[in-house]
């Protein structure tokens, strides 16, 4: 009873001391610097500038401020002597306890306050968008945390020291590593978490505090440890460190429970499931390897091995949206044409966990080879029997992971209550040496939470039944056999006055906003330029042309099959409506609608021309349709002077000048030029190129013949979908008449220190050479 | 008591204290007093030995003993900040005094600081601060007071009037005071304890220390308790 008599006294005496007032009220302002001059989690949703921000702010704030108070206040009793009195009333743990608690109440219920005083601000901010979910977790999970952190390990820190500066000093020490940027890869030292995934404003971030969360369990473990330990150390009986410490570890439970935390908060952070920490490998001859971070492709020799055929596929996936995973069964029926058994290599990603395979009924072995070769992809080596016939089953759960190693937080995938983002081998296994006959196509089912609206790639998925559980059965279907996911509380809008169906999903929560500022109308402006220009898109009601509104969290957009997605940052009213931005929003939109006419798979790359992919006619048709919109001038400014100044960039980069030095590049460093190079030559040289064609063909008008023609050709077997030999040939023109000279890439004279043309041609040749020599390196 | 430097602080004590009895504690400085002083609040722990509190030995019967002690160390600080009666009321609720507006407001008059109840500490002089921390150690009427040098810092009166103080108090508790000051005790304690270099060179009442020296000493009339002090202090080699 005596310890609750303690922790009245101390925490009505914590009340009425002003320095508590005034910390809490310092304290409360600090959120202010959230809404501009510190912004750790971005500005590309309104729900970042407005909810996360400030409450982020506030807690760093609060973090330093709480530890100030509680430097403030255990060293009080040092400072005015009283230590031997109230030694000699209240037993010195007893009272640090105390203290402590009081102060982790106070920053308990300084937190409930601030949330509750910048409530209302928010909710105005963002109107119909607002959820009261996503702001009550945010602050339990955000700010916080964070003072009990800080108090927890300020407070160990003076116990231990008990020295007030260098208590605060330590403490800082602290902080600024979990503020530290060098830390990228390893998000569990972001105790602190600026969140670099993109704050959602209407699909939900459990993703995010999923994280968040065990980071913060990880590091209330540790701390609280921490606190645990400095508590035996507080100085007893007249002893110092060593012999307080002796003493005090008699009360065994203070030890053991501090050891049971450490060895908790150790377990946590080795077995954290979400991030794929591996290394990807280094390319091996005897095989096909991509590495991550680049786009280089290794080629190599063929494995001998029977070629598969792909013929059906069945998918069932079963969203397990709590956990954030999802159990599915996949069911391949192969022609095994070679008739050999044998080892056949399947890639998953790496947070998949295969728990069954059986062929033609009977299960077959399988081994886990867990070589991470390329970003979040494994090899599972399956033993296939000599049948002709496959019917192989496979049985998984997969939980999608992040890359460690793309130097930034990226939330490819996703599961979680509010949102699924799931495709490709992520939602299911498949067979790397099989290939799709031209009749494949795929069915199957998939179990949603009630509630969630299902947009796939493929036919329009169909509500089957109501499971009475709380969930829902889908239908699925589509040709090939990979598909693509997208679920959440999506309204799917027609878009008025198409050639062909055209769909619009997106959040509910923005349907106010989105009513109000039109978005139909931009969308039906992109559809209807490439319709009238090129040709309409061949989907049908069954199978339209469905635009995807995405999390935040994956930043950009892109296009598969008959889905054309980008995130909701784009359609925030801010990025659609600024004219400082150039409606730059609206643009990535329409570029991504683009792509549906001149090719989904962006990455696929012509071999001819390693320069020449999909981008190219999208980003020229990008141009051509700006230009309509905006004028001649905006159209030279946005893009034609984007594409040569990122170009000549690449032109002068130092490693391509000189190549010699190019073996001193770390393979990190060299993965980055190889990404320099791709983008400029994909995403500037090609449709500068595309552009010099024009010029030649005779202008605007015949370009656009030209592109209606190669569009309505139905383009190749092969991705791209138009090639750079048909572009050439379509255009009555060679390679070297659309070699790119330094007239086409001319500085506008923005740049006092750009090259004369003479040294851009000169530059030109040896980035040529540099070009080449990295191209020799990839391709060894 | 041995410190971690080697120095031997205190050394064959073997000592019984009873209540009620004020007890004065003499001796030259650095004798032990204040360790000893600390050893019975727990604030130290004998290296060898033991100190038993009610038959409870030390440091596990420490949280009875200190619900039951009053301390004023030698050397304390206050609350600055906070008025008299501010730090009064937080250390009655420290030692969850019960009805503590009125338990607060008698030791204020005990002390003589009734017309500074409201002033600020850090406006007090050396004096009064001295009583304040008197008046904390009366607080909740504890059974056991320890005074360390309770009475530095006041003048003659004061000396007078605490005196009279922890004479009455000790009718009830057991009071140990030490102190430089022989006239603070010696008219009122009942028991003396005389350290000279840890060790104990008496233990008894006044009236038998005098007697004593008187006898040893062959004087003609009874001693004064100083003389008697000074005497046994010589005897001993030592220089008051």
């Amino acid at each position: 009873m005596r310890f609750f008599s303690y922790l009245r006294v101390e925490w009505l005496r914590l009340l009425r001391s002003p320095v508590t007032w005034l910390t809490l009220l310092a304290a409360s302002l600090t959120p202010l610097i959230g809404y501009g001059i510190w912004q750790p989690a971005g500005t590309v949703t309104t729900a970042a500038v407005v909810l996360a921000n400030p409450l982020l702010a506030g807690a760093l704030g609060g973090a330093f401020l709480f530890s100030a108070l509680t430097v403030y206040e255990l060293n009080r009793v040092k400072k005015y002597h009283m230590e031997s009195i109230t030694d000699s009333i209240v037993p010195p743990l007893t009272a640090a306890a105390v203290k402590a608690i009081c102060l982790l109440l106070a920053a308990i219920l300084w937190a409930a306050a601030v949330a509750a005083l910048y409530l209302p601000y928010t909710i105005y901010s963002l109107g119909s968008s607002f959820q009261p979910g996503e702001y009550l977790r945010f602050s339990a999970i955000f700010l916080l945390p964070m003072p009990v952190m800080a108090i927890l390990m300020t407070a160990a820190f003076w116990q231990l020291f008990r020295r007030a500066d260098l208590s605060f000093i330590a403490f800082t020490a602290v902080m600024l590593i979990g503020l530290g940027p060098w830390n990228t890869d390893t998000y569990l030292l972001y105790w602190i978490d600026l969140s670099s995934l993109g704050f959602s404003g209407d699909l939900g971030n459990t993703a995010i505090y999923r994280m968040a969360a065990y980071s913060r369990a990880i590091w209330l473990l540790w701390f609280g440890s921490l606190w645990l330990f400095s508590i035996l150390c507080i100085r007893v009986h007249g002893k110092k460190l060593p012999g307080s410490l002796i003493r005090n570890v008699r009360k065994i439970w203070l030890p053991i429970t501090a050891a049971v935390m450490v060895a908790g908060g150790a377990f946590l952070f080795a077995g954290q499931p979400y991030m794929d920490h591996e290394s990807p490998l280094e390319p091996d001859e005897s095989g096909a390897v991509s590495t991550g971070g680049g786009f280089t492709v290794y080629m190599g020799e063929e494995k001998e091995t029977a070629s598969l055929l792909l013929q059906q596929t069945r998918l069932d996936l079963r969203f397990d949206t709590a956990a954030g995973a999802v159990d599915g069964q996949v069911r391949y029926q192969l022609d095994n044409s070679a008739g050999k058994a044998g080892e056949y290599l399947l890639q998953a990603s790496t947070g998949c966990e295969i728990r069954q395979i059986t062929v033609n009924g009977e299960p077959v072995s399988f081994t886990d080879l867990d070589n991470d070769y390329y970003i979040l992809m494994k090899d599972i080596a399956v033993e296939l029997p000599e049948d002709d016939i496959l019917d192989v089953i496979i049985d998984y759960r997969c939980s999608p992971q992040i890359p460690a190693h793309a130097g930034a937080l990226i939330l490819y995938y996703e599961i979680s209550p509010e949102y699924i983002c799931l495709g490709g081998l992520h939602a299911a296994p498949a067979f790397q040496e099989a290939r799709e006959t031209e009749s494949c196509s795929y069915t199957g089912q998939v179990t949603l939470p009630t509630g969630m609206e299902l947009v796939s790639s493929g036919q329009t998925p169909r509500i089957a039944q109501d499971n009475g559980d709380g969930t829902t059965l889908w239908n699925i279907s589509g040709p090939g056999s990979r598909t693509v996911i997208f679920a959440g509380d999506y309204r799917r809008i027609r878009i008025p006055g198409t050639e062909f169906p055209v769909y619009f999903c997106y959040s509910r929560n923005h349907q106010e906003a989105f009513e109000e500022m039109n978005i139909e109308e931009l969308l039906h402006q992109v559809v209807t330029y490439c319709t009238e220009h090129y040709g309409p898109l061949p989907y049908t009601e069954d199978y339209p042309l469905n635009i995807v509104m995405t999390s935040a969290h994956l930043m950009g957009g892109g296009a598969s099959d008959n889905l054309s997605y980008m995130g909701e940052s784009f359609f925030t009213a801010e990025n659609l409506t600024d004219p400082a931005k150039g409606g730059s929003a609206a643009e990535v939109i329409a570029h991504e609608i683009i792509h549906q006419w001149w090719g989904v798979q962006r990455m696929a790359i012509d071999m001819e021309n390693s320069d020449w992919s999909a981008e190219a006619l999208t980003c020229y048709a990008t141009y051509r349709m700006m230009k309509e919109l905006k004028g001649e001038d905006y159209a030279r400014q946005n893009y034609i002077e984007v594409w040569q100044e990122k170009y000549q960039d690449m032109l002068d980069n130092f490693y391509l000048r000189h190549p010699e030095y190019q073996d001193v590049l770390s393979a990190d460093q060299r993965a980055a030029l190889d990404a320099l190079i791709f983008d400029a030559s994909t995403y500037a040289k090609a449709p500068l190129q595309i552009l010099k064609a024009e010029q030649l063909a005779g202008g605007e008008e015949q370009m656009d013949q030209i592109l209606r023609k190669l569009f309505q050709n139905g383009g190749t077997e092969l991705p791209p979908y138009v090639t750079w030999q048909d572009f050439l040939d379509a255009c009555g023109l060679t390679e070297e008449q659309l070699a790119l000279t330094p007239e086409d890439i001319a500085d506008t004279g923005a740049n006092p220190l750009a090259p004369s043309p003479a040294q851009s041609a000169r530059n030109q040749e040896i980035s040529a050479e540099g070009v080449k020599k990295i191209e020799a390196i990839s391709f060894e | 008591m041995t410190y971690p430097n080697g120095k031997a602080a205190l050394q064959d004590i073997s000592l019984r204290l009873e209540s009620p009895s004020l007890i004065g504690l003499l001796g030259p400085n650095g004798a032990g007093k204040s360790t000893f002083m600390k050893l019975l609040t727990a604030a130290l722990l004998p290296t060898k030995g033991k100190i038993l509190a009610d038959g409870t030995p030390l440091p596990e019967g420490e949280q009875k003993l200190k619900a039951r002690l009053g301390y004023l160390p030698q050397s304390f600080g206050l609350y600055d900040e906070l008025t008299v009666w501010q730090f009064l009321d937080y250390m009655a609720a420290l030692k969850a005094v019960p009805s503590s507006r009125q338990a607060i407001d008698q030791v204020i008059e005990a002390v003589n600081l009734t017309e500074k109840r409201r002033a600020r500490i850090r406006t007090l002089s050396g004096g009064q601060r001295q009583r304040v921390g008197i008046a904390q150690a009366l607080l909740g009427n504890p059974d056991f007071l320890i005074f360390d040098e309770p009475t530095a810092g006041l003048d003659p009166e004061e000396r007078a009037h605490f005196r009279s103080l922890f004479s009455r108090i000790a009718r009830e508790k057991l009071v140990l005071l030490s102190t430089h000051i022989i006239e603070d005790i010696q008219s009122v304690c009942s028991q003396l304890i005389i350290i000279s270099h840890g060790r104990i060179l008496y233990n008894g009442s006044p009236d038998a220390l005098t007697a004593a020296i008187r006898r040893s000493t062959g004087a003609a009339a009874e001693p004064t308790l100083e003389e008697a002090y000074l005497t046994l202090m010589k005897k001993e080699g030592q220089r008051p």
